[in-house]
């Protein structure tokens, strides 16, 4: 099975985000496994046609989310996290929106809106006060 | 004589442009961008082969003209030198690799290395020669007696010495070269490896043009391999033959030597075999044909939202 990602040059999120997103996505489906080893940042780069900076910066952000790890001649790997008990509810739960979503016929997009609302809302009511 | 090498040299460039346009018309290209894709590759290729062949007529022409005599070391390192300007020349098409068109673009998160859409063969006989080369180079060197001559001790002490050899006055500048094309033919692979994959085909038919980009380059670079080596070995071979057979004045007392002889004559009739290899490899179609656009269609695929 061959994994793509896609990238928009019209949308409004940025092109790092947009590659950044939709890897951190297929670690989590469980689709890139750990160990998988990703593309050169230079070959994907020259695949989606846009700078090699670009995807550097995209996998800098998947490492400092430890998604991926960098090793000098090897390449760069995806560390994908275990998949625990603590995450298996919120998975589930996500798995639900996105058959419901389909169901709706509801975009990708406002299924993702859907979701950032809810999290919006749900840090607003719960997220703890800051310390003054 | 030279006339009749130029104008094998013109048949052979003739032969090699001809099947390069017989193979682009033959591609089944499953859409616009494959047939924009297959169509750089062989202008590149065209475009390189002329470089390749410009060079080797340069020299043969400068030999014949006498522009070169007496420069024996600069068209020793010639075929390495038009194997470069190959090349390179494929390197620049690589590099300028139509991209990606459109707003909206796709690429497979799969790795490609460079061993993976390399002929392993191919490879394989192409480094072997390249060795081949290296190590024929230094035992010439190692078994001349001075920088291009070879000697033999006669029985009553004095020696016998013959040139030219290919010691290390030819030897060096060979070694040089040698090691500029394989450092080139290394990164240009590295750069196919890389470029940019076609849009809307499938993996498998874009791993098979990378693989005919490469064999492209690996036939190119092992055919000026080998005609170094041939014409280091036919060099080498041809004055240890003389040496063997003695002094044809009759100034120096040399009995023959038969197994000089023979070592001269195995050395040339080696060093034909290996020219002949090398003009082989390099024109002799491969069975490997495009995948069928039926079976374009990826059996399954996923991408992210």
């Amino acid at each position: 099975m061959s994994v793509h990602v896609r990238i928009d040059l019209d949308s409004p999120i940025p092109q790092y985000e947009q590659v950044r997103a939709q890897i951190a996505a297929l670690v989590s489906a469980g689709d890139l496994d750990d160990g998988n080893r990703l593309p050169t940042v230079r070959a994907l780069a020259n695949d989606l046609g846009i700078a090699p900076g670009t995807i550097a910066r995209a996998y800098q952000e998947l490492e400092a989310a430890g998604l991926v790890v960098s090793r000098r001649r090897i390449g760069t790997l995806v560390t994908a996290p275990p998949r625990t008990l603590v995450t298996k509810a919120p998975r589930d739960a996500a798995a639900h929106l996105a058959a419901l979503a389909r169901v709706q016929g509801l975009t990708d997009q406002e299924a993702h809106d859907l979701l950032a609302a809810a999290l919006l809302q749900h840090g607003r009511t719960t997220q703890p006060e800051v310390a003054q | 004589m030279s006339a009749v090498l130029i104008g094998l040299s013109l048949l052979i460039v003739g032969g090699a442009l001809g099947l390069l346009w017989w193979d682009q018309r033959r591609t089944v290209a499953p859409n616009d961008a494959a047939r924009r894709a297959v169509r750089h590759a062989a202008y590149t290729s065209a475009v390189a082969v002329a470089c390749l062949a410009g060079g080797l007529l340069a020299s043969v022409g400068g030999q014949d003209s006498g522009v070169l005599t007496g420069m024996g070391r600069l068209v020793a390192v010639v075929p390495a030198a038009a194997g470069a300007l190959f090349i390179v020349a494929h390197a620049i098409g690589d590099l300028t690799w139509p991209g990606p068109q459109g707003r909206q673009r796709e690429a497979d998160l799969e790795v490609r290395t460079v061993s993976e859409v390399t002929p392993t063969r191919l490879a394989r006989w192409t480094w072997t020669m390249g060795t081949l080369l290296v190590v024929a180079t230094v035992a010439f060197g190692l078994a001349a007696s001075g920088p291009r001559t070879l000697s033999r001790v006669l029985e009553d002490g004095q020696t016998y010495t013959l040139g030219s050899f290919p010691g290390w006055w030819f030897g060096v500048p060979v070694l040089l070269s040698t090691i500029v094309v394989a450092l080139a033919c290394a990164a240009t692979l590295w750069i196919i490896a890389a470029r940019p994959a076609v849009t809307g085909t499938s993996a498998d038919w874009d791993r098979w043009l990378r693989r005919r980009s490469a064999r492209r380059v690996l036939r190119g670079s092992q055919l000026v391999a080998c005609m170094t080596l041939a014409g280091m070995s036919l060099f080498a071979g041809t004055t240890v033959r003389s040496l063997g057979l003695g002094d044809p004045s009759g100034y120096l007392a040399t009995p023959v030597i038969p197994g000089y002889v023979v070592v001269g004559n195995i050395i040339s009739w080696l060093a034909l075999a290996i020219l002949a290899a090398g003009i082989l490899v390099a024109l002799v179609p491969v069975r490997d044909h495009a995948p069928d656009p039926e079976a374009l269609v990826p059996s399954a695929e996923r991408v992210a939202p």
